[in-house]
């Protein structure tokens, strides 16, 4: 026998010998774990999907659990829940991972779908799950995402809101969502326990000039309160949302926990005990699409209006030189948010509303004291006036 | 370890000790140890995967292919002095068969990556950059700068890469690739530091978790240390990655052996995670696979797959045996094609599920 004979019959003799022992080593019989689900049974609960979809397909050794997790994201019992629900999407910082109540516009849905920009469909190297699995989670976000585990002594907390908390938006929304771990009790949202209000301009909250936003509704939902903000046009400012845990009226779930709102930056809110009031804020930048301040000011402030003798300041209460228009800066202190000396109902520039404007009916010639402006220099050319409406309309911002 | 854990451990270790000790002592690693090479004498980078080197290029133009296509000069992937080349394009068939499920198909391609490797100082100073192409993204898998020592014993390198730990396997279904989670989807970012001398290699690696596939903070240590002989080679592996959130640490054993026609790959990991405070799972990871040379040319890998995700569960252990045959008709062409047979817990479907696939690879 040469030696490659040699070789194959030892090679022959090994697999006869591995072969039996190795195929009677088989797969577990899962006693050990929870039994099988009927087909059709998955429940649309977040207690049900983290047992039979999560904790088997994604928690596992390599991927979504402990150290080293993709994405940081773990999956397994412990954090799932937390790591999901209203927590913004590291492959997508767009997207949240689970955006309560938007199943469309949730990552999760989009990796499990494999419809998701970034990245490989999941369960990553394995078999898609089956639509019909997709479909209970799709339930479950739609129906608020809620943590049905939290026992019922557990206070109800925030566990999303659009817009996005530290979110500086620009355009306008149409309304301000919450989204809740447990079921609300409806009746408890309302304008006494939902507010929102604009900062005034200074971005702060502290000093009093704090301008409430009227809702055009207040309603509720067993997972989420929503303040519609339909046909409520919002200025450039920063805004402040609030919901309260505690005072006179607050929110509570339907065991009559009062909410735990308190909130820094990650979501679900609280501290764990009940009766903080939530409270995050959201900026409002809607572009100018028109001219800016500076631009009016060399159009119209500069040449016509802080000429020798006439607005040219200081500032001080009399007219003309103290309506100062001689810069941008002295332009907007003077105008924007200033109460005409001549006719002390009107502001001479009101955000967001031109006819209602001093400053525009003056240089229009409608004002109901004195002449018409620029007094002397001739009549501002109709677009330029527009320039201004349009400023003042966009919402007056320097 | 459960006792299933503790049988497989044990056959493993007989098996490769019976090897070892007996007259047979004498990113396909089953190559590397049919040749009795280290991982780098085919690929740039030290523990292998990636472009291939001018060696590792020849090779496949001379004695991993069926045949050879025209008479011109061997490709070697040098474009220039100073610049290299390389490429992988695989693309598949694959039908699944799930229990409870209707069974499922899809033509697609797997994975194309190109590597450029520009040489900055001869035989010292190196960039390196693995881009994948498709299917449908471009995402960047390996950008390194290497330094090489003026022997060339010592290597120093940062940027991003793969991580040194067991074989590396081109399979990341593979168990042992899965449960580690270190495959061919998870780079990371730091140093890496290696010595290569005879039969012994050593890479280490500190990297901080920021890498393709990572968005966690925390700092990961890996090393891989092999040595290797004409005919057999052992190795070990060690991973410890620390996070805020909980660690994880895994122990790996890996060795290769040729008993004439077959070349055999083993690996075990031991894997611990600490999931949250108190809360900590273990587990468990075996390979072994024989790659069996028929005929010239055609390789016939039989491997027996074993993972237990948590050794405190008796029965939740899944395995999977795969019959795969490979052929490279001609230079840079593979053709494979194979089952594979899983073996898991009733509840996941998944689990028991039965794969066909045939691939192409195209590769320079």
């Amino acid at each position: 026998m040469n030696s490659s004979q040699c070789d194959n019959n030892k090679n022959i003799l090994l697999f006869s010998l591995l072969i039996p022992l190795l195929t009677s080593c088989t797969g577990g019989d899962g006693s050990g774990l929870p039994p099988r689900l009927p087909p059709g049974s998955l429940s649309p609960d977040f207690s049900a999907i983290q047992a039979n979809v999560f904790t088997p397909n994604c928690a596992t050794t390599g991927c979504h659990l402990g150290a080293g997790a993709p994405q940081g994201l773990r999956l397994d019992d412990a954090n799932s829940f937390g790591m999901l629900v209203g927590i913004a999407s590291s492959e997508q910082s767009s997207l949240l991972r689970v955006a309560p109540g938007d199943p469309d516009n949730s990552y999760l849905i989009r990796k499990l779908e494999g419809s998701a920009s970034v990245g490989g469909r999941m369960p990553l190297n394995a078999p898609p799950l089956e639509q019909t699995t997709i479909d209970v989670i799709r339930q479950w976000i739609t129906a608020g995402a809620i943590d049905d585990r939290i026992p019922s002594s557990e206070p109800i907390r925030v566990t999303a809101l659009s817009p996005i908390p530290g979110s500086t938006l620009t355009a306008s929304p149409t309304s301000i969502v919450a989204m809740f771990d447990r079921e609300l009790d409806v009746s408890t949202v309302n304008v006494m326990t939902f507010v929102l209000e604009a900062s005034g301009g200074d971005a702060s909250f502290n000093d009093g000039n704090e301008i409430p936003i009227v809702a055009a509704s207040i309603t509720a939902t067993p997972a989420s309160a929503t303040f519609d903000l339909s046909g409520v046009a919002l200025a450039n400012d920063t805004y402040r949302v609030r919901l309260f845990g505690s005072g006179a009226s607050f929110v509570m779930d339907l065991d009559a926990n009062a909410l735990d709102g308190e909130f820094s930056t990650t979501f679900p809110s609280g501290d764990g005990i009940a009766g903080g009031d939530f409270a995050a804020t959201f900026s409002l930048a809607i572009p100018a699409s028109g001219a800016t301040l500076d631009e009016l000011q060399a159009s119209i402030f500069t040449p016509s209006c802080a000429v020798s003798g006439c607005h040219t300041g200081p500032a001080s209460s009399t007219l003309p030189a103290g309506m100062d228009l001689s810069s941008a800066d002295a332009s907007f202190a003077n105008l924007v948010g200033i109460t005409s000396l001549q006719q002390p109902a009107l502001s001479r520039v009101t955000a967001n509303d031109p006819d209602v404007s001093y400053l525009v009916q003056k240089v229009e010639g409608t004002a109901a004291s004195g002449a018409r402006m620029p007094l002397g220099g001739g009549v501002l050319d109709q677009t330029l006036i527009d320039d201004l409406r349009e400023w003042i309309s966009d919402g007056a911002n320097r | 370890m459960n006792n299933k854990t503790r049988i497989f451990a044990g056959l493993l270790a007989t098996t490769v000790f019976l090897f070892t000790s007996g007259r047979w002592t004498h990113a396909e690693p089953y190559l590397a140890v049919q040749k009795g090479m280290q991982c780098s004498s085919c690929h740039s980078h030290p523990a292998g995967g990636g472009k291939r080197t001018v060696y590792g290029n020849v090779f496949a133009q001379s004695e991993l292919a069926g045949r050879r296509i025209g008479s011109g000069d061997l490709w070697t992937g040098e474009i220039t002095k100073w610049l290299a080349v390389g490429a992988d394009l695989r693309a598949s068939y694959e039908s699944v068969a799930i229990p409870n499920r209707s069974d499922t198909s899809d033509l697609g391609i797997d994975r194309g990556t190109i590597y450029v490797e520009a040489t900055i100082i001869s035989g010292r100073l190196y960039v390196y950059v693995d881009e994948q192409v498709a299917p449908d993204k471009i995402e960047n898998r390996e950008a390194y700068v290497r330094l090489n020592s003026r022997n060339t014993k010592w290597f120093l390198a940062a940027g991003q890469f793969y991580l040194p730990y067991g074989l590396r396997l081109q399979d990341d279904t593979a168990f042992v690739r899965l449960a580690t989670g270190i495959n061919f989807t998870n780079s990371d970012r730091g140093v890496q530091v290696g010595y290569n001398s005879g039969a012994w290699s050593t890479i280490a690696s500190l990297t901080n978790n920021s890498g393709n596939g990572r968005n966690s903070s925390g700092d990961q240590f890996s090393l891989l240390s092999s040595y290797v002989q004409p005919t057999w080679r052992a190795g070990i592996s060690i991973n410890v990655n620390r996070e805020d959130a909980g660690d994880r640490a895994m122990f790996g054993l890996f060795g290769g052996l040729k008993t004439g026609p077959v070349a055999w790959l083993a690996e075990i990991d031991s894997i611990r995670d600490d999931i949250s405070p108190g809360i900590t799972i273990d587990a468990f990871a075996g390979l072994l696979e024989a790659n069996w040379t028929v005929l010239d040319k055609h390789n016939l890998k039989f491997s027996y797959e074993y993972l237990n995700p948590n050794n405190d569960i008796s029965e939740d252990h899944q395995v999977r045996y795969s019959v795969v045959w490979e052929h490279a008709p001609l230079q840079f062409l593979q053709a494979r094609a194979g089952l594979r047979f899983y073996d898991g817990i009733p509840q996941v479907d998944a689990q028991n599920r039965k794969t066909f696939f045939v691939e192409l690879h195209g590769f320079f």
